[in-house]
């Protein structure tokens, strides 16, 4: 996907779509945007390899591993907004 | 030189093979280990003991310091170890060797220390050099071994003498060791009711930020020693018996006061934190009990692991739900083998698959959060064909517990038997072949080119060439189980399938290569270098999730940053 073609809505839905679908727990009632999705159990450490590989692919961005914190990954309003910094930040 | 690294007494923990890296004539494999370890095949997790040794030590007012050489050397690739070690002084270097796969680093480090610091008294501990302790004074660059479950007060003993500019003649209890050339064996006579008095300061182990990669988690040790005599493991009963110097009890406790102690240390990390509980087979309920409520006070651990020999008690499981509403509680059971016939004979098979079942679904009502399961290859009466029937039960039982976290895992039990258990100690007994017997034979089997002959055993029923087929097809089936069962994304399952394809492709075209002409080709060793430059490049778990080299527990806490730059700089200017 090109970056610049990702619309804001559009990273938030592809992140909580893949979120409900790759969830480490049963999440059929959704996601609350603001809901620790460490302490869930919605992503462990597998979960977050992976959707860090998957937003890398997606919006086409680099992510470095001290990047990788609980304070990016911490909820979905979070890391949506961390996504886009670095969406942001690619189309420079 | 920049500064130094100065200590009463410095713990080294070296790589399970030295000089591991740059190797192109040997695979370092995904084998087992790596399944449960956010570890690489090097195995750079040292034992729990440098911790309790630290903390002993320094509340009698010596300085300890732990070096970990493996870390470092993985994270630095381009470390030179000789000049590192240049860098440590203290007037006794302490190594582990405590798992035999270490057997072939230890020895070589020991070496590189004696070479810098000849004046420095090189002395071993951990079960292994228990074992091995009067083969192991052949070595020149090792001078004492102290033997024993518990070296807490020998070791003391032995830094306080040495700091006094004690050089031999020694009173140090358990410890063998060499005074101007001569082997002098002090006994095995410590042998402490209490085990390791003394409690782990947890409380800087782990970065302020780290990786999420690396979730924080550590181990708790209530004891040691077991009531169980299982004929593979040199940490039983019967081993215990023999190897200890301990005869009636064989189970050590720590005090619940010195647990407590230890668990007021948790820190509180930005990232979940996980506690794996070693050994709570051992425990009683009370102290089980007592032990989950105090880590749940603590408020800032999200989940905690068990270790389980029998299926824990229904009325036991609601009151650890009880007393810790809000943590994560795991159980692990190790049946072994699907086949309860050969689960019995490794020790274990105190229950039927039926009753196991039963007791999920019932721990999973409660509340328990997830139960592993792990089964071994390498068992007595335990065939091909077995080890795949338990891969195919674990497909079942899955397939039953659809929406909960049982996580069943099979791994070989290699490459080595267990030196001092029964099946090594009797193996004729057990239908065991053991072809390695004494350390020398250890050292150099680790570093063949061919996979099986580094394995010290096989079975009537599996032999040496039959395992590493046999493992990489229960794992490889019990993977894409996981996938479709939605333990693993399908995602990670075409990394799995790439990873173990690619080693078997690997292995046997060393097999190929040594049998036309006991060499290997150029082409080869390219690619088992490529292979091996990328397996140690991350930490890898059973998804092959690459991980980084930090932020773990048992990595570097203590040479700065300047040592390591100025070790670096001159290997690569060298």
């Amino acid at each position: 996907m090109d970056a610049q073609t990702v619309e804001q809505d559009d990273v938030h839905k592809t992140i909580y779509d893949y979120l409900v679908e790759h969830s480490g727990v049963n999440v059929s009632g959704g996601i609350d945007p603001e809901e620790n999705l460490l302490d869930s159990g919605i992503l462990d450490s597998l979960g977050i390899a992976e959707i860090t590989e998957f937003v890398e692919k997606t919006f086409d961005i680099a992510i470095d591993e001290d990047e990788i914190t609980s304070q990016n990954y911490r909820t979905v309003t979070a890391f949506t907004a961390f996504c886009r910094e670095k969406i942001a930040a690619s189309a420079k | 030189m920049s500064s130094k690294v100065k200590a009463d007494l410095i713990l080294i923990h070296a790589p399970a093979i030295y000089d591991f890296r740059n190797r192109d004539d040997f695979v370092l494999g995904w084998y087992a280990s790596q399944e449960s370890s956010n570890v690489t095949p090097i195995f750079e997790m040292h034992p729990l003991g440098f911790l309790s040794i630290k903390s002993f030590l320094g509340e009698r007012g010596l300085d300890v310091k732990i070096v970990n050489v493996a870390s470092l050397m993985l994270k630095h690739p381009t470390l030179d170890v000789e000049k590192l070690l240049e860098h440590l002084e203290a007037p006794v270097i302490g190594l582990d060797l405590h798992w035999l796969p270490h057997c072939q680093g230890s020895v070589e480090v020991a070496g590189l220390v004696k070479k810098v610091h000849p004046e420095s008294f090189v002395v071993f501990g951990g079960i292994v050099s228990t074992y091995y302790a009067r083969e192991m004074m052949q070595y020149p660059q090792i001078d004492g071994v102290i033997r024993g479950y518990d070296t807490l007060e020998p070791l003391a003993s032995l830094v306080d003498q040495a700091k006094r500019g004690v050089r031999g003649r020694f009173a140090v209890e358990n410890m063998i060791y060499k005074d101007k050339g001569e082997v002098i064996d002090n006994g095995h006579s410590y042998t402490p009711e209490v085990l390791n008095d003394v409690a782990i300061d947890w409380s800087k182990m782990f970065p302020k930020t780290s990786s999420l990669l690396n979730m924080p988690n550590l181990m708790v040790l209530p004891n040691t020693g077991c009531q169980q005599s299982c004929g593979w493991c040199s940490g039983s009963r019967w081993a215990y018996q023999r190897m200890m110097n301990v005869e009636k009890k064989t189970v050590f406790h720590r005090r619940s006061e010195q647990l407590a102690r230890e668990i007021m240390t948790f820190p509180k990390t930005e990232s979940p934190l996980s506690v794996y509980t070693l050994q709570a087979y051992s425990e009683s309920s009370p102290r089980l009990l007592d032990y989950l409520a105090a880590v749940a006070d603590s408020g800032v651990v999200k989940s905690v692991s068990f270790e389980q020999f029998r299926l824990t008690k229904i009325s036991v499981l609601k009151q650890m739900v009880e007393v810790a509403p809000n943590l994560d509680i795991y159980i692990n059971l190790s049946p072994q083998s699907h086949d309860v016939e050969i689960s019995r004979l490794t020790g274990r098979g105190t229950y039927t698959n039926e009753e196991m079942e039963e007791w999920i679904a019932a721990a999973m009502d409660i509340g328990i959060k997830g139960v592993y399961l792990w089964y071994t290859i390498g068992m007595p009466k335990q065939t091909h064909a077995s080890v795949m029937e338990t891969v195919a039960y674990s497909a079942r039982l899955m397939e039953r517990f659809p929406n909960d976290k049982i996580i069943p895992t099979i791994f070989g039990m290699v490459p080595f038997l267990d030196p001092g258990c029964q099946w090594f100690e009797e193996p004729d007994q057990h239908g065991y072949t053991v072809f390695h017997r004494d350390l020398e034979s250890h050292r150099k089997s680790l570093t063949q080119p061919r996979w099986r002959d580094a394995m010290n055993y096989e079975t009537k029923w599996m032999k040496r060439d039959e395992f590493l087929p046999s493992m990489y097809e229960a794992m490889q089936v019990m993977a894409n189980h996981k996938a479709d069962y939605g333990r693993i994304t399908k995602r990670s399952i075409d990394i799995v399938n790439g990873r173990i394809d690619h080693l078997r492709h690997l292995t046997t075209s060393i097999d190929r290569a040594m049998d036309a002409d006991g060499r290997l080709p150029a082409s080869l060793r390219r690619e088992i270098g490529a292979h091996n430059d990328e397996i140690l490049s991350y930490a890898a778990d059973v998804a092959l999730v690459k991980k980084p080299l930090s932020g773990r527990w048992y990595d570097d806490h203590t040479v700065p940053r300047e040592i390591i730059d100025a070790c670096v700089r001159e290997r690569a200017a060298a």
